[in-house]
Parts: C-alpha cells; structure tokens; sequence
C-alpha cells in the first residue's frame, strides 16, 4: 500500500487534529479497510467519514485565504479523496451520498493531483448520474448539479457533450417558460449556473475558447456565492470546486501555451482535446516536463531520456512530442516498440491523433523489408509521417541506407528502452541508437528513450550526450494506487496424520498434513497484516514415509497425493475476480495452462464468452484446451498461440469480457494490458534461465499492469510463492534503482567471456570474426562493419585507427568500464583490418543482410551459386517461372542452407514435447502457407502424428512465427536480393521472385494480397478470401484495389468473405481516403461535406430532424447511417466510415443535413458544427 | 447587521410574523438546553395566515425574481388557470417538496418540508437570540428536503463583534414514539453528519477573498470540531400540539450528543407543535396548489 496510507502524509493532512482519529489510528483504519475490500465485506467505520469531511474541508478552504498551506491542503485532497473512495465500496448509501462521495473523492484526486483516479471514479458511479435521453431533467432537479459536477470531473468530453447539451437544453426551456434568461434567483439558479458554467468549461479545455472559460468562472463564481439563488448547498459546494479547478486545471491545459508553445496551431491542441482519448488536461508528470527548465519542444533539446512508471502518462507525452514535430519540422516521427503487439497499439494510438492533422501512420511493415521495400518505406509517397516499428526494422533500414533513413526521419522515439540490457535483442537496440546519435552528432536529429524500468536515467542520458546537454526527466508518479500481497500456505504440523499404502513396500505410509492459505498485506509503515483460511482448505501435504510417526524429517513429497500448487493458487485467485479482471503471470507455457485450467474448474460458464469461444473453435478447433477454459472465463495468453487469438484474448480483457487471464512474460513485457489485478505465480524449477525469471524490469513491467488508469483507483499485485514467507517477498515486488539499472548486454559476464575467447581466437587468426558463434561478440562485429561501411560511404580513411574507437566509444557498453572498453577496442581494430582486407564491393554488400558477417559471406556465396545457376538456364533456355513464389522456394538447397546458418532457429517437430521426431519437409510446409492454410490446416496435415491438439498448433505456431514471418522471410529476401543485384548487372532478364521474402513474412502468393497485408489488413486468411473473389485482370495497385472493396461495403464483407469485427475495421482502415480528414476540416471551418452512394431521384423523401448513427439493428462496427427519427435514408459510403466515424466520436453538437447538389448526379451529407454554443 | 440571505421577491403585503402567531414559550432558565415551543394553540385565522405565510415563502425562495411567482399568487387568489409551458414551468416549482396533485409528496417529505419552512421563518424573525446574540445570516433551507444531513447553518455576532454559529438538524415528529426519540435521532444525525454540511460550505463560502464572513467560515470546521464556544447545535422538531414536549428532560439528549458545548446557548431547540400537524401540513400543500 503506498500514498495515501503514508503515516508522514496522513500526519502532515491531520497536522494534529484532534476530536478525529490520529493518523496512526486513520491508517490502521484505512488498512482495515483496504484488507475488507479483499474479503468483500467493506464496512466504513464513523471516524473515517468525519476524518474524511475534515480533510476536505482544509482542502477546499480558498487558497488566496492561505489559512493553510498549499502543501496541507494538497495532502489534505489526497487523504480525503482516498477516505471517500474507500467510503463508496460500503453498500447502503443513499443515491445523493454516493454522488457526494463520488464528487469529493473526484475533485480530492483532481485538486490533489492524481487526475486519473477521478475519471475512475466518474466511471464507477456513472449508473448514478442521470443520463438517460428520455428522462426529464426536471425530475432530478435535486441531484442534477452533483451529476454534472462529477460527469465534468471524468473529463471525457465524448460523452460529456452530450449530456451537458442536453441537461443545458431542457434547463433553457424551464428558464424561457419561466420569462428568464437563465434559472438564476430561482431555486434552480445554481444548478442552472453549474450546468453552463461546466459546459463553458468544456468548451475551454476541449476546444480553447477563452472568453467561454471567463464566462464559465462568472457562472460558477455566481452559483458558488449564492447569487445565483437561494439554498442547494450541494450546487454551491460545486460551483466552487469547478471554479477553483478551472484556474488549477488550466495550468495543465493543453491552451495554455506554458505547456504546449503557442506556435503550436490550434488543431494539433484540438488533436489532444478531442482525438481519442480526449486528454482535456495533463496528468502532473506529463505536466512537470513540460513546464520544466527546459521544453522538450526545444528544438536545441536533441537527447532526452523519460523515466515514467506504467500508467504514468508516457505513451501521451510520446505522441505530444511527436505531433509537434510533424508540425514544426517536414520531416517524419520514427517510434520504435520492442514488440509488433506493442507497434500496433502505439500505431493505432498515434493514428487517432494525427490523423486529425491529416497526417498517416505507416503500416505493419516486415522486420526485414527487401531492398525495393526499403526505398517505399524511406521515400515512397505511400510512406507515413509517423511510422511505428521494431528496433530490427529500423536496424535493417540503416543497414541499407542511412543516410536516407536520416533524411526521412527527424526525430526517433524508443519506447521500452528497458529493453537495451535484454540478451540478444537488447544489442540491436543499443547498436540501432548507438548509430543513429553517431550519424547525427552534428545534425538536429531528436533522439527520445522512454522507460518504465530504468533505474539509472543519468547514466543513459549521460551515454547520449557526454556533454551533459540531455534533456533527462525521471518521476514516480502514478494514478491508481497499489496494494502488494503474498500469499503462501502454511502446513498444520499438528494435524499430520498416518495413513498406510496397501501395496508401499519401498514406502508404505502416507504422513498427510492439512495445508491452511495466508495472505500478507504490506502496511505502508512496513508491518504486515496477515489473513489466513480459518476452516479446512482441503488442501494436503502427502509426504512419503517407512513409519507411521507423526514427526519425522526430510521426508520426500508425494507429488501425486499432495494438492497441486496450481491448484491451490488457482483457488486463491478465483477469490481476487470480485474487484476486477485478474491477469495471472507464470514463468513458463505450462504453468499458465494449468492455472487456466485450475481456474476454469472451480468457474460456472459464463455465457458472455460464446462468441469469443466460437472464434477460438474456428481457429484452433473444438479439442484445443484454450476452448474448455474460455467457457468458464479463463484463458491463457503464451507465444504458443497464434496472434490472431493473443489479440483476441486481449481485447476481451480490455472490453471486461474475460474476467481471468494467464500468462507467461510475453505478455506483459509485450503489450500495454492493464488490469485490477496482477497475481505473480512465482515457482521456479530448476535450470531456470535468468531471463526467464520475473525478476527486475520484468517484474517491473508485469507489476505495472495492475491499476487501469481512468477505471479504478486502485490495483493490487500479489506474489504467489510456495517457499515460506519473508520479508525479501515483498521487497521483490518494489525492485530499487540498482535492480532496475540498465546495462549493455555486452557487459553481462557471458558476453565478457565470449569477447575474451574471441581475442583470443584472433591472436591465433584474424579471421576469426567471421567464425564466432556467440551471439554477444558476433553482433558487435555486425554493427561495427556496418559502421564502418558507413564510415567508408561517407569517405572517411578507415586506414585510421580512430574510426574504431570512435565507433567503439558511441556504444553504452564502452561507458561501463575501461576494461570493456579495451576489450570492444582490441576487438573492434581486428574488424576493421578484416574490413579493410576484405574486396570492397563484398564489405560493403554483406551488412545489409543483417546476419553476422560470417553468415552474410555464407549467403553472398549462396546467391553468387543461384545467380550463375539462373542465367545458365536463362542461356540455355531451360528457366522455369523463378519469379513465381512457389516456384521460386524450390531452387535448390536454398532453404535446408539457410536453415544451418548461426542465426537460424531449430526446424524440428515432435509427436510430443520429448518424443520422436516429425519428418517436415521446409518447402512443403512453405507451399502450404504461401497458399494460405489455416494454421490448425497446417497443423493437422503436417503434424498429424502429434496426437494432442494444443501442442500440434504451438509447434506450428512456433515454426510459423519463428521460421516464415522471421527468419525465412528474413534471409530469403536478403538472398534474392543478392542474387537479383547480380542477375542485372549480368544483364540477364531473369529475375528470382523480388518479393519472395514477403510473400513467405506474410503468408500469400499474390501481389494484391500482399498489398493488403502490408497496408493494414492483418488477417491472411481475409486477404486470401478477398482475393479469392477479385477479377483475375483487377490491376495490382492500391488505389484500385482499395475503391474495389470499398464499393463491396461493410455487410458485403461480412457474408462473401465471413469477416470478423476487427476484420471489418481493418478494411475500414483501408478503404478510407488517405491523406484526407472531415474532422480537420470541420474544426477548421464549421463545416464538412461528403458525397451519399445514392442518386438524389432515389432519395426517399422525410421530415424532420437528422441524425448520423451506426445502423440500427446491425452488429458492431456498423455503417454509419442517416436517420430522420425512425425512418432510415440512407447509408454512408464505407470510404468515408472512418473519417465520420471520428468526427462522431468526439461528441461535439453536430448538425446533420443532405444537401441536393445542382448539376450533381448524388446528393451530399453535410455536418456542420451549431453556430451558438447554446443551441436550445 | 441585517439578515443577508433572506427570501427573494418583493412580499405585496406585510404578513404577521410567524413568531407572533405561534406565541413561542421559552424554556426554563436552568434548563441544560435552551428550548422554545410554541403552536399549541394554533387555529382559526391564525392558523390559516401561518400556512399561506409558509407557502408564500416557499414559492417565493422557489420561483426568485421570475413572474411565475406572480402569476402563481394570481391564480391562489382566484385568478386564471395558465396552460401549456407556463403551467408546466410553475408546476416545476410547486412540486419540490410538495409533488403534485395526481402525484403528491409523501406525508413524511411534506411534513419534513413544513418543519424546515417553519424553523427557517423563525430563524429569520428572531434578530436577537435570549443571550444576546445578533442575527447576521440564516443559510436558507433546502427547497427539497430528501437529502439527509445537517438542515440549516445560522450565524450571529456577538458583543464584541466575534462571529458564532449554530448548525441545527430539523425533522417533523408524528411517530407514536416518545417526541424524545426525535431529538434524540436527530442531535445523532446531526453530529455525524454535521462535519459534511460545513466541509461543503467551506469552498463556497471563502470564494469572494474580501468577504468579511470568509475568514469565520475558513474555520467553521475547527471550531466545530475544536467544540469551540463559538459553535453550537440546535434542533428543531415539527410535530403536533399533543406530542409537544413535556419536560426539559426531553432535550436531553442533545447535550448527551454535543457534552463539549456547555455554555448556555450552545445547545438549543424549537419545537413548533401545532393542533394536527399533519393537517396543517397538508393546508400548506394545498394553497401551493391553488396557485397551479
């Protein structure tokens, strides 16, 4: 437990107040509490309320009174809101007491700085405000300003607008029937005056209309006085937190333009204010930063590494930085996510934002793109201003053109740069950075490392600029709070009894000893609370024994007798599912899978989850374990499932359909899925490797899933272990700054030795860089002959022996001690007198494959082999179609040699995980996915011999992900590059199938499939279908394939090619007009236009007003459709869906109208935004 | 000082005070509690001008300076019926506390409503308490009484110009149980809920930085808290003339709630108990009505 249950917080809030409970007794009582919500028995005892009201009154005492001080007052916030909180998980509260709960404990988390609390505690009571259409506003006249002061404190403009407009339009018609301008001096006065003043607000927050905040301030000011009428202590009490607000908040306010500068145009603030999601005012971290000394908007700020914790804000602050770029500068944002789960979130966030600037993301693209890829990707006019990717993608285009890349992108982003220190990848990263602020040293390329686990900011800011000129920002900060507990079993020593094995002879007794369950909660003054089981858990420890003693010592476990640990934990947390969603995370596959499936067991079905297990049935068939466990709410999140279903299982998190996820580490290091609550199940086995133990930034990372900022105050992280309790368990859940320090990979021990082995290898023979094995030494080699070709383009005399040190000294690994250095040094001039010896044209080409350089000159070899074979066949007359996929996969021996290089993964399948082998032969296999299998297809006609299913399609999963969207895709498309290059300059006609490392990455045999795959569309089984359906002659462009489908229609592509719902947004996402934004536009003049798919003589004629709303009547994402009342008029065009979709979402007031155009075949939809902000 | 926050509206005639009508009787001068009763004789024309003195006052805390406050007394006095929005703006009005004809409060919120509307006339008339106190602002009650909670706020000065205050709890008193169980019920309410009502005037009443009441409030808390001889407790019961009241012992339980506040005055309450409560409750609602 931490914040609020501070004894030095509390003592501070209280400053001695007597009459009330101490801050001793107010934590001890709060921590009572905090322990009952586990149980689900919360019961408030009185002191806590009048403790609560107290603090809330020293907070909302007028500043400018300074009766206290800014600090107390502060505190004083916190404390209460946290009291009010607590406050409304007890049961019988009267409606008026959970609004009054609810708006204190909102504006205590607001005022007091903890911003995203109070929208969670918008959400919790949203069922208390009033929000039906039907509903007279008159009938809740009383509550009305409690419900819009806490529907203003969500500050979710969406819905807001809406409900303000319409409690707004109701309250003008009472004032107009009652012959007043507005409701003031009535009784209604007040609510009246919060209502507009709220709304005023809004407009100022959302839109920055200044004169709206004044008026909005005179408004609230009159309500709060009392001037707007007489008694309704509660819309005074509001009026005046909204009017205090409105100045703290403003700090805060994306208009204010101490935060963002004022030469940031209006729209790229209204990106933030009305883009999804709507952020109306910055959370404290995000606000420090960029009010601090110095702006990260500084253009002369080219270094800067963020240290945010999870749920601190930093994906926001990430994408303000990048929005001002695109407008400040021409050149393009490149982000860089370790993951392709995390890509496509941070893709799809930056989308909604700059999309709004008629800006473009790029699309999903290959970690290894061929060389015609990579000319698009750096200068192709498809090409997006934010292009979101993996440190191996933008490794991959350096490799092939950095200054191109240097060109095209002004500012690089690194997100999870945690990830630096990781064995293996973690030296692409550092290489990737490490080059990029080597070729930018003298440009005004930005370089930005965001973390949630690095301890050691200075040190990397430090490694950036030596000089001292990085921007560095560190915080701790974040919304919900946190409860750490452990949870062990204690064996009942006492209760042991003896039972005999009928046929033991080696061991013919059973000593069984009864197992009670304890859950330690961690006070935030260090004690802990201890809750233990208090009747008979079931739970048994069988030991083996010879005698029936009771007490006897060293005994074996009876494994088979005794309660499953998974079990046991699995009965644990089906306890913790009352508050939230619960994501259990266990180190292996296996271990997840049984915890799924002891959860499931003790789980009715739920019925919700059919469509989610329908899904799964299609994809893995009715046998796979995953199906049985979805039934009951369970499921289990590991590498050995397909995407598809990974994402799937997320989105059913995040939608609170799945109450219960397992989950092994590729979750949570991979992908931003916050939930209530985190359970560590923490059984090592041993020969655990150390990276696969949750330990530091890992823990880091799976810890802070637990807290959903803006949907609960509070997450709850519980350590599941078997060893007996300690203090050391919950010290583990809060890694220090050392434990979170971030280091090269070079400088782990293993890599240390295998630079010693090398250099000594190379005093025996220089050659043998091109020989290592080791994936530490190897990489190293990689990246300093890519710089040093570099170095070569740009002319520099590699003769020099400065070149080396100068790359050398541009690693983090070179900052850790002198030692290392001289190793990496010693190391690094025996590649450059390789380099330097080796033919220049070859030195240059072998980088660019991206493999160790031993394995490049394998596969140079390898290509120079094809190259000749083809134009012999070419001479001779005897070519086959080599730039057909299929065909070009069967030149011969090319798969089974790339498949023995060093980097290339194990192709081998088992009838069980220790069992014998499955003979696969690669090309067969490779046929079948081009050809667009399903992966249960693949694996059922391949590995038909591995009976059970689920280990069928995680093998399959494994080859299909590791193999063909990886390295194949990978080391082919380098080959037929190699191989192409040296076919023209044969000048042969010729040429090996140049998208043969796409088509494999993908899983499609077609030009046009592989134009939706690499545009957005991700499902290969949907661009088969589409394709499947398409005229033969339909030309291979995207324009023309994208007006194709988008005349087929949403329900078209329902029932021709079966598409799922996220199927359908992703061709939404394609057939929209890129480059083009209605909402742009709209804000910009009031007004927007978009042709209707109908001729105007069809158009029924109709009365009334209009409205544009998802077809009714039809499943989710529905066209959007134009109605007048109930009579429907007409659909919008699919093309259009997107742009319209996010002029809807922002909940402005919108007005609709089909204009007839003259001379024109169609009619038009116009939107346009009301001319008075009080349209009544 | 006069009275800052007194009713909206400008009154045609001078109403009789209700203090007058329903000749208040003071407690005896060593009682704990410091308490009034009155109403007991309470009929005839008397009675009437007390129900139309409240349902005027009501209407107009309601209706402020609109007209309908003027069209609903035009139409009390035999005036015509107004139609459409009009009717339907004045019956918004009405219906607060009181409901409708075809949809009536409940005889439980009437008589609450009734209760406050008659402590808050009172609170209103009495400019000099028995101690010498002066009235400075009586926080005027709430024009629906379904919210519980500590009912109204009154502030006075004493000699020396020092600013004090009494948070009262208000509650209508018909049950078959001893009227001691009211008082006792509400001084409990009152105390646990008291914190809630002042935390919530604590922003509003310090937003004008100038305002020489700010500063008083800015401490309202402490000193309710603190039991400072500044704060007191009062409660005020509505009941019938037969269940009035009939020994200080019945107080009791007020200074049992609030055993900090010894200094006469600090406690007090006001019984109004009038023949037939709830029939005067119901004339209330009816001559509100008559103005629809």
């Amino acid at each position: 437990m931490e914040r609020a249950l501070d004894l030095g917080l509390l003592t501070d809030a209280l400053a001695g107040r007597t009459n009330l409970p101490t801050a001793q007794q107010l934590q001890e009582l709060m921590a009572n509490v905090e322990v009952q919500l586990i149980l689900e028995r919360a019961e408030i005892p009185p002191g806590l309320l009048d403790a609560a009201w107290y603090l809330h009154a020293v907070a909302s005492v007028n500043q400018a009174r300074e009766r206290y001080t800014v600090a107390r007052q502060r505190q004083a916030f916190q404390v209460s809101a946290h009291l009010f909180d607590l406050a409304l998980n007890q049961d019988h509260w009267s409606r008026v007491d959970r609004l009054s709960f609810g708006f204190a404990a909102a504006i205590g988390n607001r005022r007091g700085g903890l911003d995203p609390n109070a929208t969670a505690i918008m959400n919790r009571l949203q069922t208390d405000i009033d929000i039906d259409a039907d509903a007279p506003v008159l009938d809740h006249l009383g509550t009305l300003a409690l419900e819009a002061g806490l529907a203003f404190l969500g500050f979710q403009p969406r819905t807001l607008f809406t409900w303000l407009n319409r409690w707004r339009q109701q309250l003008a018609a009472l004032a107009r029937a009652s012959q007043l301008q507005d409701l003031t001096t009535t009784a209604f006065g007040p609510t009246h005056m919060v209502v507009l003043g709220a709304d005023d607000l809004l407009a100022y927050f959302a839109r920055g209309d200044r004169a709206r905040l004044e008026r909005g301030r005179v408004r609230l000011r009159t309500a709060a006085t009392g001037q707007a009428g007489p008694g309704d202590l509660n819309a005074r009490w509001v009026a005046a937190h909204l009017l205090a607000l409105s100045g703290e908040a403003e700090a805060g306010s994306l208009w204010n333009p101490a935060v963002l500068p004022p030469t940031v145009p209006a729209l790229v603030r209204q990106a933030f204010t009305i883009g999804s999601p709507p952020v109306l005012t910055l959370w404290e971290p995000q606000r420090e930063l960029l009010t601090g000394q110095r702006s990260p908007f500084d253009p002369g700020v080219r270094r800067m590494v963020l240290a945010v914790p999870t749920s601190g804000g930093k994906t926001l602050v990430a994408q303000m930085l990048a929005v001002e770029h695109l407008a400040r500068t021409n050149r393009s944002v490149c982000y860089v996510a370790p993951t392709r789960s995390l890509c496509r979130e941070v893709r799809r966030a930056m989308a909604s934002r700059v999309r709004i600037l008629q800006k473009e993301t790029g699309p999903e693209l290959p970690d290894f793109p061929t060389m015609s890829e990579v000319r698009d990707a750096l200068a192709g006019t498809e090409a997006g201003d934010v292009e979101v990717m993996t440190p191996e993608r933008l490794a991959h285009l350096l490799r092939h053109d950095a200054p191109a890349v240097l060109e095209r992108f002004g500012m690089f982003i690194f997100d999870e740069a945690q990830l630096l220190k990781e064995s293996g990848r973690g030296f692409t990263l550092e290489s990737t950075i490490a080059l990029l602020d080597l070729l930018s040293r003298d440009t005004d390329h930005q370089i930005v490392l965001i973390s949630a686990a690095m301890g050691n900011a200075g040190a990397i800011a430090q490694w950036l600029s030596p000089d001292g000129q990085a921007l560095r920002y560190e915080s701790q900060w974040r919304g919900p709070r946190r409860l750490h507990a452990a949870f062990t079993t204690q064996a009942q020593w006492q209760d042991t009894h003896a039972e005999p094995v009928p046929k033991g002879t080696t061991w013919p007794y059973r000593l069984i000893t009864p197992l009670s369950g304890e859950i330690r909660l961690r006070m935030a003054d260090g004690r802990t609370t201890l809750l233990s089981t208090q009747d008979d858990t079931g739970w048994r420890l069988v030991r083996k024994a010879k005698t029936p003693e009771l007490v006897q010592a060293g005994l074996l476990s009876d494994d088979t007798r005794s309660t499953k640990r998974y079990m046991i934990a699995s009965e644990m947390i089906v306890e913790l599912g009352h508050a939230g969603s619960v994501l259990v995370v266990a180190s292996t596959r296996k271990q997840a899978q049984m915890l799924a499936k002891g959860l499931a067991n003790q789980l009715d079905e739920l019925p919700v989850m059919v469509p989610l297990v329908d899904f799964v049935r299609l994809q893995l068939g009715d046998d796979h374990p995953l199906v049985e466990a979805l039934r009951h709410g369970v499921g289990f999140h590991h590498a050995g499932l397909p995407i598809e279903i990974l994402e799937a299982l997320e989105e059913a998190v995040r939608e609170d359909i799945l109450p219960y996820l397992t989950c092994t580490s590729t979750l949570t290091d991979g992908v931003n899925l916050p939930v209530r609550t985190v359970v560590i199940y923490d059984q090592t086995y041993e020969g655990q490797p150390d990276d696969a133990q949750l330990r530091g930034a890992r823990l880091v990372n799976a810890i802070g899933r637990a807290g959903r900022a803006g949907k609960e105050t509070e997450g709850w992280i519980v350590l599941v272990r078997a060893a007996a309790p300690t203090d050391k368990d919950f010290r583990d859940l809060s890694p220090d700054a050392e434990a979170l320090a971030v280091a090269s990979s070079l400088a782990s021990e293993e890599a240390l030795g295998a630079f010693a082995d090398l250099e000594q290898q190379m005093r025996a023979d220089e050659d043998a860089i091109f020989r290592t094995q080791a994936p530490a030494t190897s990489d190293f080699i990689s990246f300093v002959w890519l710089a040093l070709a570099i170095e070569e383009e740009n002319g520099t005399n590699l003769a020099e022996a400065g070149t080396a040190t100068t790359i050398v000294d541009s690693t983090l690994a070179s900052s850790h001690s002198p030692e290392a250095r001289a190793t990496y040094l010693r190391v690094a001039q025996g590649v450059r007198r390789a380099y330097t010896r080796t033919e220049a044209g070859a030195r240059r080409r072998w980088p660019r494959a991206g493999t160790s350089i031993g394995s490049a000159r394998t596969i140079d070899d390898l290509a120079s082999e094809l190259a000749n074979t083809i134009i012999r066949q070419e001479r001779d007359n005897v070519i086959s179609s080599i730039d057909e996929p299929h065909l070009a996969i069967r030149m011969p021996r090319t798969i089974d040699r790339l498949l023995k290089l060093r980097e290339a993964p194990l192709w081998e399948f088992r009838v069980t995980p220790r069992g014998t082998e499955i003979p696969v032969k690669p090309v067969d296999l490779l046929t079948d996915w081009l050809a667009g299998v399903s992966l249960p297809g693949l694996a059922e006609t391949h590995l038909a011999a591995a009976s059970d299913p689920a280990w069928r399609i995680e093998q399959m999963v494994n080859t299909v992900t590791g193999q063909f969207e990886h390295y194949l895709a990978w080391t082919i498309g380098a080959l037929v590059e190699l191989v192409n290059t040296r076919l023209d300059a044969a000048d042969a006609d010729a040429r090996l199938c140049p998208s043969l490392g796409s088509y494999i990455r993908y899983g499609v045999d077609d030009a046009r499939a592989l134009i939706l795959m690499t545009s957005g569309v991700r499902s290969r089984r949907l661009s088969h279908a589409i394709i499947g359906h398409i005229p033969a002659d339909l030309e291979a462009t995207r324009e023309t394939l994208r007006l194709w489908i988008a005349r087929r229609g949403i329900a078209e592509w329902r029932t021709r090619y079966d598409a799922s719902a996220s199927e359908v947004l992703d061709l939404l996402d394609y057939t929209r007009e890129r480059g083009r934004s209605l909402l742009k536009t709209l804000l910009e003049t009031g007004t927007v236009a978009v042709d209707l798919p109908i001729l105007t003589p069809n158009l029924p004629t109709w009365t009334g007003s209009l409205t544009l709303e998802p077809l009714r009547g039809e499943p989710q994402p529905a066209p959007l459709a134009i109605y007048a009342g109930d009579q429907h008029i007409v659909t919008a065009a699919a093309q259009d869906h997107t742009d319209l979709s996010a002029i809807l979402d922002t909940g402005l007031d919108l007005t609709v109208e089909i204009n007839k155009q003259a001379g024109r075949p169609r009619p038009s939809l116009s939107i346009t935004l009301p001319f008075s902000d009080e349209r009544a | 000082m006069p009275p800052t926050e007194t009713e909206a509206g400008t009154a045609q005639t001078t109403p009789p005070t209700l203090t007058d009508l329903l000749a208040l009787k003071e407690s005896p001068k060593n009682s704990k509690v410091e308490y009034v009763i009155g109403g007991l004789e309470l009929t005839g024309t008397d009675r009437e001008s007390a129900a139309q003195l409240l349902a005027d006052g009501a209407m107009r805390i309601r209706c402020g300076k609109s007209p309908v406050l003027t069209r609903w007394r035009t139409r009390r006095d035999g005036g015509p019926e107004e139609t459409g929005a009009r009717k339907t703006a004045l019956e918004t009005y009405a219906k607060l506390g009181f409901g409708l004809r075809d949809k009536p409060a409940n005889d439980d919120h009437l008589q609450g409503l009734v209760a406050e509307l008659l402590w808050n006339r009172l609170m209103q008339e009495r400019l000099v308490c028995r101690d010498g106190r002066r009235l400075v602002r009586a926080h005027s009650v709430k024009p629906d009484p379904l919210e519980p909670g500590g009912d109204g706020l009154v502030v006075y000065e004493i000699d020396d110009g020092t600013l004090v205050f009494r948070l009262w709890e208000i509650k209508k008193h018909e049950a078959q149980k001893r009227i001691s169980a009211t008082i006792w019920r509400a001084s409990q309410q009152l105390s646990s809920r008291g914190n809630e009502y002042l935390a919530k005037l604590a922003g509003p009443e310090t937003v004008e930085e100038k305002s020489p009441l700010g500063e008083f409030y800015a401490d309202i808390v402490e000193l309710w808290l603190d039991g400072s001889d500044r704060a007191g407790a009062g409660v005020s019961v509505g009941t019938s003339a037969e269940r009035a009241p009939k020994k200080p012992s019945s107080f009791g339980s007020i200074a049992t709630a609030f055993p900090h506040f010894q200094k006469p005055g600090q406690i007090e309450s006001i019984v109004v108990a009038i023949p037939d409560f709830p029939g005067f409750a119901t004339r209330v609602r009816e001559i509100v009505w008559s103005g629809l």
